[in-house]
């Protein structure tokens, strides 16, 4: 009821709002598509993946040149570029998701960084136009962006939800637990990896295609940035890890906070930024919303 | 896209609701710029620029030029040259006083798009003035079109931008980039270089000033030896000259900006390379250049679009004004930086208002004039590269040694050395030394 | 793209860019030295480590334009500055990571990161700088090198000489040695671990800051730069094994030699791949890296 009230009021918003609003509500339900999406693959396999941007750029190139180059309406465009980076993903995790801990997020970190430089050199340059940049409109209303975002953040918390209640979300925490002792009673440990990666990529692959759409721009260095890694995960660490509406409620909150720190301290608020992030970790390991149950301030639920 | 609801929440209400709860961060900000009411609403300009970063120094020179050219207007109502013309009603642009709202893209496109969308849906400015370089200028057109704002900007011209992709909103000011080092071609070609090496940051200006530039060299029957795009983030640009050198080109051209033509010629130098010409983008015509490199300058060649010394109406007036405000030499980043103000000025006051965008849109994309940088005209309307500048010309400099008998008025040594045009023919002031007699030479 | 081929007569210019290569990858090595002394050590991956590598070269050319002191000197001065600070950092802030899950170091220096360039950019603007200490070109053999190059050499290599003689024959570097092979066992046999996991750190902070202050003599500065060493750091650490000191030796001069070659005679885009593939390479094929300990 609750939700559906809740749903109701968000579908309504551009009827009134400013686009003030309607924009500061897309680039939140953008990052919570981002954060949730993080959060399904690492939060439940322990796996800590630096290289959302990777999965976000990729989708993101896909689609805007598709858009910008071949004049594709933005409705298959977006779609096309998840699918992409999804079939390269299941590539990519049969090969790397060998790699265990802190390696597996630094080669995370390193294909991100070596697919931006590559974009930039000679020989994709014909496709990507490299570092020149793809400037294009897709001729998409702020409404019309605005719902469709709002439709895949729904989606993706649903599948969050419905992946956490399941045995497959059980099998990978599972693997987050004790990944040899998953293995030994009988869970086929790769083969659900892959498949928590590859879903992964494609909801943020997605929401990274209507980023760069919104964005009306895309570059190697503003496709790939470590900000766009970085960011999802300080959300979701800042509502709780492994948590279904953890990452959306650290998503919102965050954005409010950024939004505000850029708009009175332009130059100060990557600063601060840092800051709260060096703070969190010392002082909050389990997440703002964790520490408020283990309080009292919030009532305590089932953690999965 | 936009939609004008009744509920006007603006993001200045958000922020005050915020700012309650948040009052270390907010308050002070917010009231600190509220503007009290004049008896006509002043005309607000937008403008995101590099204030920091790579393009820092070209950034500041252009704002130098934007906030002159309103400080003018400010006191009396036009500036110098042709505008004149049109009369000078007093303080103000229609009687309304000229305001900025300056902030800094850092040198990163990104950073541009969300202050444009900034400026545009929060600080509600009524028109923008275009930022530094064609990188960012690139990124932002969209924008133009979407919020339907006409955007002029003054220091920008890779192909990219314009070429067959029907700009409505978006105006230039500078002629295509090709024509930046085109001169170093025919200096060459005239006294007989057969090889040229192209090393140039790999962004969209460097790429439009320089891709075509090889294609131009094999017809003029040169042999390109070296065609590459190095990494924007260059910090050392020993390796790329190393290389060039190592092919014995008689001409180097290429580069980026201010920080790339500085270091490639400490690079020459650390590599003792020598070929015929050296030709690099932009840094060449800011006197930074030669303060930074002293005597290692000389001999070197880039482009400009203004010289104090060129004679054009207004031309001295401008010089004068800049001189006297920032006290420091003006390079033709903040002649054109002026120059698009003085675009708007008769934009403006041809159209009587500011508020039918269309209308001033329109003005824009049809008016032949006379800057104190020199001619404007763009493609109009319906042309597949609308927007992109036709009217103006580009010279060629190099830097010599400054003869204190010889100098023209306004000419101003820096460093012992000072900017004498070469190319083309017809605005010479000095004749190309060619060759490079070596380092310290 | 141009392209130029390797023949004989261009055999001078094959060694020049060899000897080019050995000489960024000096400065590499001192970074990726660094870095690989913290993690095996301390058990802290530092994503921090190349904002301290800017840091250092913020201090050579704020030591050089405000109070016009010779950069040889702030290289000499950065090892104490950076060494203290290090250990201090150490002491207050990182220290408790030692036994927190990696994901937290990861994020936490991550934050420093953050923090510390965009401090630095708040304070220092984004405006590119250079110290204009040593300029041209000198003749050796029919070969010519830079001389600002050439002095950084000498001087990373003059480090890594004294880490080396520090860490073998000095009571404290036999303590950091034993921390590192086996922390329980240096525990019991009366070493001061934790005492010399802040020295350690504090040394890796330090030589990044002293490369810092080499790197400021030759290149341009600002304040994003150290993005580009972590990234190279990280594939050093990975190729030499982790912990492994002159295996980051070796790292370094490799991936110097790789990127200066690669320049020359592929592209300057692709020189910018090489870390991250070798990385990617080394983790999947050789996950304990070239050398063996």
């Amino acid at each position: 009821m609750g939700v559906a009230l809740l749903m109701i009021f968000l579908i309504s918003i551009p009827f009134y709002a400013t686009d003030y609003w309607i924009t500061l509500l897309v680039q939140i339900l953008i990052f919570t598509v981002y954060a949730s999406g993080w959060n399904l693959f690492s939060g439940l396999t322990g796996y800590t993946n630096f290289g959302l941007a990777w999965f976000i750029g990729v989708s993101g190139y896909a689609s805007s040149l598709l858009i910008a180059d071949y004049q594709w309406h933005w409705l298959f465009a977006w779609p096309i570029g998840a699918l992409f980076i999804s079939i390269i993903s299941i590539g990519v995790g049969v090969i790397l998701l060998r790699i265990k801990g802190v390696y597996f997020a630094i080669s995370m970190v390193a294909l991100t960084e070596g697919t931006r430089e590559l974009f930039g050199t000679e020989y994709l340059e014909p496709l990507t136009h490299g570092g020149k940049g793809v400037p294009f409109v897709a001729g998409i209303s702020l409404a019309t962006l605005y719902w469709s975002v709002l439709l895949l953040a729904f989606l993706t918390i649903l599948i969050c939800y419905k992946i956490t209640s399941s045995k497959f979300g059980l099998r990978l925490i599972a693997i987050r637990e004790d990944e040899q002792a998953a293995e030994t009673l009988g869970i086929h440990t790769t083969r659900a990896k892959i498949i928590a990666f590859v879903l992964s990529a494609f909801l943020t692959g997605l929401a990274g295609a209507i980023h760069f759409t919104y964005q009306n721009y895309i570059d190697p260095s503003f496709g790939f940035t470590i900000h766009l890694t970085l960011t999802p995960i300080v959300m979701t660490l800042f509502g709780g890890v492994g948590t279904v509406f953890g990452p959306a409620i650290g998503a919102t909150l965050f954005t409010f906070i950024h939004e505000i720190l850029w708009a009175e301290l332009t130059l100060l608020y990557m600063a601060i930024f840092g800051g709260i992030l060096i703070l969190l970790i010392l002082f909050f390991p389990q997440g703002v919303l964790g520490w408020m149950k283990e309080k009292g301030i919030l009532p305590k639920i089932r953690k999965i | 896209m936009r939609k004008d609801g009744k509920r006007k929440w603006s993001r200045r209400d958000f922020l005050k609701t915020a700012g309650i709860g948040i009052a270390a961060l907010g308050m002070s900000g917010l009231l600190g710029r509220r503007v009290f009411a004049q008896a006509k609403s002043p005309i607000k300009i937008g403008v995101a620029i590099s204030l920091t970063g790579a393009w820092a120094r070209e950034g500041e020179l252009e704002v130098g030029g934007y906030k002159l050219w309103g400080k003018i207007i400010n006191e009396r109502g036009c500036t110098f040259g042709e505008v004149e013309k049109l009369g000078c009603p007093g303080p103000g642009l229609l009687g309304r006083r000229v305001e900025f709202v300056v902030y800094d893209d850092k040198s990163d496109p990104s950073e541009a798009i969300k202050l444009i969308r900034k400026l545009v849906v929060s600080d509600k400015v009524d028109l923008i003035l275009g930022p530094y370089g064609s990188a960012v200028s690139n990124a932002i057109a969209p924008l133009a079109e979407d919020y339907k704002i006409p955007i002029i900007t003054p220091l920008a011209n890779a192909p990219v931008i314009w070429e067959g992709k029907k700009r409505e909103w978006f105006v230039g000011v500078l002629p295509p980039a090709w024509k930046n080092l085109f001169g170093c071609l025919m200096l060459g070609k005239e006294k007989g270089a057969k090889t040229v090496a192209f090393i140039y940051s790999d962004t969209a200006f460097p790429i439009g000033a320089t891709r075509p530039l090889v294609a131009k060299a094999k017809e003029m029957g040169m042999q390109v030896v070296l065609d590459e795009a190095y990494p924007k983030e260059t910090a050392d640009w020993e390796p790329i000259m190393s290389k060039a050198w190592s092919q014995k080109p008689d001409l180097i051209l290429g580069g980026g900006y201010l920080p790339d033509s500085i270091g490639l010629v400490k690079a020459a130098k650390a590599v003792n390379a020598t070929p015929k010409m050296f030709g690099f983008l932009v840094g060449p015509a800011i006197a930074d250049f030669t303060k930074s490199l002293k005597g290692d300058a000389q001999y070197v060649t880039g482009e400009t679009f203004w010289e104090p010394f060129v004679k054009i109406p207004g031309n001295l007036e401008f010089y004068k004004a800049y001189l006297n405000e920032y006290k420091s030499e003006p390079s033709y980043h903040a002649a054109a930086g002026f120059a698009a103000g003085q675009i708007l000025e008769r934009a403006v006051k041809e159209v009587g208002n500011i508020e039918d965008k269309k209308a001033l849109r329109d003005k824009l994309y049809s008016i032949k004039t006379t800057t104190i940088f020199g001619e404007y005209e763009v493609n109009p309307l319906g042309h597949p590269d609308s927007g992109w500048q036709i009217g103006k010309a580009t010279n060629l400099i190099q830097w010599q040694k400054a003869d204190p008998k010889k100098l023209l008025p306004n000419q101003v040594a820096t460093e012992g050395l000072v900017k004498q045009i070469v190319y083309p023919a017809g605005s010479k002031t000095a004749e190309a030394i060619y060759p490079f007699p070596g380092w310290g030479k | 793209m141009g392209k130029v081929t390797l023949r004989l007569e261009n055999m001078g210019n094959f060694i020049e860019t060899l000897i080019r290569g050995l000489m960024l990858g000096s400065v590499y090595a001192l970074v990726g030295m660094g870095l690989t002394l913290v993690w095996g050590v301390v058990g802290i991956v530092n994503i921090a480590h190349g904002e301290f590598v800017m840091l250092g070269a913020y201090f050579a050319f704020w030591s050089f334009s405000l109070l016009h002191l010779n950069p040889l000197l702030s290289v000499v001065l950065a090892i104490p500055v950076f060494f203290f600070s290090g250990t201090v950092i150490h002491k207050r802030v990182t220290e408790r990571l030692t036994k927190a899950p990696e994901l937290s170091a990861l994020i936490l220096t991550f934050g420093m990161s953050i923090l510390i360039w965009n401090l630095a950019q708040f304070f220092w603007t984004n405006t590119y700088r250079s110290v204009p200490y040593l300029t041209g070109n000198f003749p050796f053999f029919g070969l010519v090198f830079a001389k600002s190059k050439t002095l950084s050499f000498f001087l990373a290599l003059s480090i890594t000489a004294a880490l080396f003689v520090f860490l073998k024959y000095s009571k404290m570097g036999k303590g950091i040695r034993a921390t590192s092979q086996n922390p329980e066992v240096a525990l019991v046999c009366g070493i001061n671990t934790m005492k010399m996991r802040a020295v350690t750190f504090g040394m890796g902070i330090a030589l990044a800051g002293a490369a810092g202050a080499i790197v400021s003599l030759q290149w341009v500065i600002f304040p994003q730069m150290g993005a580009s060493y972590v990234s190279k750091a990280f594939a050093i650490v990975v190729l030499g094994g982790l912990g492994n000191i002159q295996g980051a030796l070796a790292g370094g001069l490799i991936i110097g030699v790789l990127e200066s070659l690669v320049t020359q005679y592929w592209s300057a885009k692709m020189a910018q791949i090489i870390p991250s593939v070798t990385l990617l390479l080394i983790l999947l094929f050789r996950p304990t890296g070239l050398f063996k300990r």
